[in-house]
Order: C-alpha cells, then structure tokens, then sequence
C-alpha cells in the first residue's frame, strides 16, 4: 500500500492518516515476526531431523515406544558427548519452544521503533512470561 | 518403528480434522493418544502443546500476509492467557490422570457445543464484515479474566483455547469475527509456549512421541485447509461433531473407570 502525503486533498483529516500509518507499521511487524519464524522454525525441525537419523544410525534399539524424555536444558552441553541423538531432538523441541518467545521479543522491538511504548511494555511483559516459565521448568 | 508411523498418521488425521472445524488438533490428539495409545495424559498433552507450537510457526510462515491479527490486542490478552497457561501446567503436574481426563471430557462437550452455536449463526444467513479497519475492544477485564481461563485450560489440557478466545473476542469485547479468528490463531502459539515448557522441564515429552505427531499436526493442518474447500461444510461439521461427542463420552467413560 502506497503512502500519502500528510497533505493529501483526499485524506479526510489526521485520523484518517492516522489510520493508514498504523497499518503500515502492522504490515511492517508481520513482516519482521515472520522472518523470524522463517528461521526457527527450519533449524528446529532440520535439529529434530539430525538426532532421529544419529539414533537410528547409531542405535536403532532405542526406537521403542514411548522412549526416554527430553534432556533438560542445564544439562544439555553436558549428555550431547554421551546421547548426541536425544539431545539434538532436545535441543530442536526447545528452539521451536522459542519461536514464539522470539516472535514476542520481535514485536517489544518493533514497537519501540514505532515508539508505541505502552504496546512494547506489553510485548516485554508476555517475554518476561515465557522467559520464566523458560529458565523456572525448562532448564 | 510402526509406532512412529501410527504417531504421524494419528497427527495428521488430528491436524486435518482440527483445521476443518477450525480447531487446533489438540482437541482430537490429546484424546487419541490416551485412548488409543494408553499414553498418560500429561504426556498427551505435552505432546499436543509441542503440535500447537509446530502448527503456529509453519502458519506464520505460509500464511498471507497482514490479513487479521490485531497483535496489540493478542499481546495485551496474552498477559493474563500466558500467565494462566503456565499456572495451568504446574497445576497439571499436581493433579491425578483422572481428574485431567474427566477435565478432558468436559472441554470436549463445550467445544461441541460452541461448533453447533457457530453454526447456527451462520445458519442466520446475516452477512457481517470479517475485517472492519474501525473497532474498539470493549470490557477488558471480562475478556481478560475469562482469556486468563482459557490459559489455564490450555496448560492444563494441551488445547489451543480458541473456542474460549474467538468467542470472548467477538462476543464480550466487540472484535470483528475475522480480526478475532486470526487473532486467537497468532495467540495460541504463545500460550503453548508458556506451558510446554513446564512440562519438559518435568519430563513430560517423549522426543520420540513428539516429533512425528507434531510433524503430522502441522501436515495434516495443512491438508485440512486443502480438503476443506473441496468439501461440504455443514456435512463436515456435523459428523465432527458426533465425533467429539464420542470421543467426549470415551474419556468420560476411561475417568470414572
């Protein structure tokens, strides 16, 4: 959608104006939080991906249903020498557990860009949310 | 080996008949995996937290661009939905598996129920603008507390919550239904953020289990909006809905067993 100028004739008054330039930085917001998900989301699957094919490669007898748990996230760096495969499958739940953590942040970002303050004090507060529930259970 | 391939088949039938209902799969994948795969129900729910999250993402990147999600109004809702969510979950972890399932159960009808009132109104014929470019949400605080409860409800029972929100949004604070129904979507993905990670923190979520049900949720949510087009809708809802009925019934039946 093409801007106008403030002083457009056809605008009717700055509400108007108003109302395409929220637009703009709505558009603008989708864009920005969709490239993130377009990053993630890829690396969480192609992480699941890799640890599946590891067991399958380097332990097929694992493979039983419904399997063990997920490798909590402080002890990760740690059980990847011994099980590479459970913690890459890990490691992939958890970044797609963060897209949506990312997506929020974008947003506080944006919104600070955009100076709409209130709208960014509230983005931080849902990422403090997620963040606690992140780093109180998941870790 | 065949156990994986029944989980990506159990979530692609979950994703396509939650995408024709415009449900997440939640509502049909929690129950098949307890019933069908014995799992306990905690771990179902884990594992259909894991799908919204997988389904939220890919949607967010195939979707069309701009079309619907009032995001200052989500994030706004999604301080007290967030926050009830994650209480949900540790409140999960201290509650029997029959408590959950006959919970379960009871969501199960009012989805039911919500689909016969949705479509009844569209039996109205009334036609309304999906999208308005001009509205203002109204009664904040009933459509946050009754948000926080859909939270809770998604913590606890692994469901996207959008038979709570879209009707909260559209009905309580005066959202147009399109902006409501986009809305809900972008916000379900947080919610189940806020809770998956509770129960992988407390062991909960079978990598194995998790990854080809979350890879057919959001396969077969793709296919649902495919074969949604193709068929005929009322015929469509109304065998879903007999279908949630009796998997309502079934759960109700494994609880009080």
């Amino acid at each position: 959608m093409a801007a106008r100028q403030w002083n457009d004739p056809r605008l009717r008054d700055d509400d108007d104006l108003a109302r395409r330039v929220r637009r703009i930085d709505a558009l603008a917001l989708d864009v920005v939080m969709r490239r993130a998900a377009m990053i993630m989301a890829p690396l969480a699957l192609g992480l699941m991906i890799a640890g599946f094919l590891e067991l399958l490669i380097s332990d097929p007898s694992i493979l039983h249903f419904p399997g063990p748990t997920t490798v909590r996230l402080d002890r990760l760096a740690a059980v990847f020498a011994r099980r590479p495969g459970i913690s890459l499958m890990s490691a992939g739940i958890l970044v797609l557990a963060l897209v949506p953590l990312i997506r929020v942040f974008v947003a506080a970002w944006m919104y600070l860009r955009q100076r709409a303050r209130t709208d960014a004090l509230v983005a931080l507060a849902v990422f403090l949310i997620l963040l606690v529930s992140m780093l109180g259970w998941g870790g | 080996m065949v156990e994986l391939l029944a989980l990506f088949a159990t979530g692609v039938a979950a994703g396509t008949l939650g995408a024709l209902l415009g449900l997440g799969g939640g509502i049909f994948l929690v129950p098949a995996l307890t019933l069908l795969f014995d799992l306990p129900i905690q771990t179902a729910v884990g594992t259909s937290l894991v799908g919204v999250i997988a389904t939220s993402a890919g949607v967010a990147v195939v979707a069309a661009k701009g079309r619907g999600a009032d995001v200052s109004l989500a994030l706004r809702l999604e301080v007290v939905t967030a926050a009830g969510a994650m209480l949900g979950s540790v409140a999960a972890g201290y509650m029997g598996h029959r408590v959950l399932v006959i919970l379960f159960a009871l969501v199960v009808f009012m989805t039911a129920a919500y689909l016969v009132y949705k479509s009844r109104r569209t039996a109205t014929g009334v036609p309304e603008r999906l999208f308005r470019r001009e509205y203002h949400p109204r009664h904040w605080a009933a459509g946050m507390s009754v948000s926080s409860v859909a939270g809770m409800l998604s913590g606890m029972l692994g469901v996207g919550g959008g038979f709570i929100k879209v009707p909260v949004m559209y009905a309580i604070m005066e959202v147009p239904l399109g902006v409501a129904t986009a809305t809900s979507n972008f916000m379900v993905g947080i919610t189940a953020a806020a809770s998956v990670l509770v129960y992988y923190g407390r062991g909960d979520i079978h990598p194995l289990v998790v990854i080809p049900t979350a890879v057919g949720v959001f396969v077969g949510a793709m296919l649902g909006v495919f074969v949604l087009v193709k068929l005929r809708a009322s015929w469509v809802r109304t065998a879903l809905i007999i279908l949630l009925v009796f998997m309502g019934i079934q759960m109700l039946i494994r609880g009080l067993q």
